[in-house]
């Protein structure tokens, strides 16, 4: 390997999601939950990526936790080393589920579930994101 | 920021830490570290690594930079209090 590839890779494992927010950016043509790729799919790319130099996986979507399997990509991208970080809007998030995740090692879980009404957009620290930054 | 300022206010015992879900993480592929975090990677040098491995908030400062000079030779005190600052503003560890 003598070019390292991408840090870290954005996973849409779903495109389903319960939210039809505003100001999601899904693609337009959504694949329908028929068309998903499996899970065993889904594990032949994280071992591609771990071998590229990969060290971090966001799962996002649509909503992630709309596949029942999720937990499986969370334990095997964990058994790869990866750092993995769940984007979801919480529905759906029972703490039982949250435990399974945690226990399955996912590294971090972020929310937003943003009010129709009030939008304000930070990122992970807090700090408030403007069009300036 | 003015250099002593910093290295002012890392002189009293501070011990830096690395924040809550903040890790080192060997890459294979790069045969390097790498310091990983929500959204965050960052690709350090083995110098780098060996400082981060000592921020855990048990060793100050001191103790880091004497730690080093086992392993290295010519340890300057006011680079490791440079990088450390450089992670403080990154807000990628705490004094």
């Amino acid at each position: 390997m003598t070019r390292p590839g991408p840090l870290g890779i954005i996973a849409e494992v779903t495109h389903r999601c319960p939210l039809h927010c505003p100001y999601c950016s899904n693609p337009v043509d959504l694949v329908a939950a028929g068309e998903e790729m499996t899970l065993l799919e889904w594990l032949d790319i994280l071992v591609q990526a771990r071998d590229l130099g990969v060290a971090q996986l966001h799962l996002t979507g649509g909503e992630p936790l709309a596949r029942s399997d999720l937990v499986g990509v969370v334990r095997a991208a964990h058994d790869l080393g990866l750092y993995t970080n769940l984007i979801t809007s919480g529905i759906s998030l029972t703490p039982n589920r949250a435990r399974t995740l945690k226990d399955a090692g996912l590294t971090t879980s972020r929310s937003a579930s943003k009010r129709p009404t009030r939008f304000s957009p930070t990122d992970w620290r807090g700090r408030p994101l403007t069009p300036e930054n | 920021m003015n250099t002593e300022t910093i290295a002012a206010g890392t002189e009293d015992g501070r011990r830096p830490a690395l924040r809550r879900h903040f890790g080192l993480r060997w890459n294979d592929a790069r045969q390097g570290h790498l310091l990983v975090g929500p959204e965050t990677v960052v690709v350090l040098n083995d110098t780098g690594a060996a400082i981060i491995r000592l921020c855990d908030g048990r060793h100050s400062v001191d103790d880091i930079v004497d730690a080093l000079s086992t392993a290295y030779t010519e340890v300057n005190r006011d680079e490791v209090v440079s990088f450390l600052s450089r992670l403080y503003r990154l807000q990628l560890a705490d004094e």
